[in-house]
């Protein structure tokens, strides 16, 4: 019997809604695209779309760059 | 002209007085690249998410620019060599945003030490705020009861005041009165509309029992019949088999 498994459609963040603001200068949402570590998750676990993707990594970029968050932090090993 | 935006951090051992002395000295530089201050937004001490100069904590300020792009790599430059300047970001906008709009972002330094955090970590910050709450939650509580104790008092004066007065009296009475109609024609109606519902149910549980005998027995009779089918089709099998047999 074959089985298949069905997921629901991953939406994107930001054209959910269009009030969240993607900007380097608020670390505390692109938060929620990076892992533990600080690794931006790529887009098939976050849904993001691909134009806010690219959006979204210049931002974190940049937040990088002025120390708003981490380039990466061993917090498995600490 | 064109529209920047200069985000940089000002080393902490610069404090107070010595954070606006360094201001007025990166708006020297940028009056130096030919550029316009429109907007300064000082942020004040966060922690760093990366030590910086060997610093942990950083003063942020952010600019916005008018000016051309040549003079703002000047600009950059003298950033650079600044020493109170621990780190600067200068980013070209294309349109100027409402200055008033411009949100600081919430300092999480606090709850984060590593820095590079994750959702998970947005899940332990709310747990916090809610044990923080409910370690609070006593002190509402007292006053509460603190403030009650004088409206308590204060209701005491107003009845005696009601008390003495014949009219509050006679007011009383009219309001205890109405009440007191409204309410009993009220219970009676619904003691009225009541017994005929239950009536009804009555009625219905009897027909359900009455149709159900019915029902039964029609379906087994209708069994009845299949069964007797089934066995003459199998005789007829049974026949069938038996002259393919003879015929061999």
């Amino acid at each position: 019997m074959r089985f298949k498994m069905q997921y629901k459609r991953k939406i994107c963040k930001f054209c959910e809604n269009k009030d969240v603001v993607l900007d380097y200068k608020n670390p505390s949402t692109l938060r929620r695209f990076l892992t533990e570590e600080g690794k931006i998750l790529p887009r098939r676990i976050t849904g993001t779309c691909a134009s806010h993707q690219r959006q979204l990594v210049t931002a974190i970029k940049r937040a990088r760059n002025i120390a708003l968050l981490s380039y990466a932090s061993d917090v498995k090993n600490v | 002209m064109r529209n920047y935006e200069c985000l940089f951090i000002v080393n902490p051992n610069f404090d107070g007085d010595g954070i606006s002395t360094v201001i007025e000295k990166v708006t020297g530089y940028v009056k130096e690249a030919d550029a316009e201050v429109a907007n300064i937004q000082h942020w004040g001490k966060r922690r760093l998410a990366y030590q910086i100069e060997k610093q942990q904590y950083g003063n942020y300020v952010l600019m916005h620019l008018n000016g051309e792009a040549p003079k703002i790599t000047d600009l950059q430059r003298s950033l650079e060599l600044d020493d109170s300047v621990l780190a600067y970001l200068t980013v070209r906008l294309g349109e100027m945003p409402e200055f008033d709009k411009v949100m600081i972002p919430e300092d999480e330094s606090e709850d984060d030490r590593r820095g590079g955090r994750s959702r998970y970590d947005d899940s332990r910050s709310r747990d916090r705020g809610s044990y923080s709450r409910d370690t609070r939650s006593p002190r509402p509580d007292k006053a509460d009861t603190a403030e009650d104790e004088p409206a308590t008092e204060v209701d005491d004066k107003g009845d005696a005041d009601i008390d003495t007065s014949p009219e509050a009296e006679v007011k009383a009475e009219a309001e205890t009165a109405v009440v007191k109609d409204d309410s009993e024609p009220k219970q009676e109606a619904a003691s009225e509309e009541a017994e005929p519902v239950e009536a009804a149910d009555d009625e219905k549980a009897d027909a359900d029992a009455g149709d159900h005998p019915e029902s039964e027995t029609a379906d087994e009779a209708g069994e009845d019949e299949d069964d007797v089918e089934a066995v003459e089709d199998k005789d007829d099998e049974d026949k069938e088999v038996d002259d393919k047999k003879e015929e061999a």
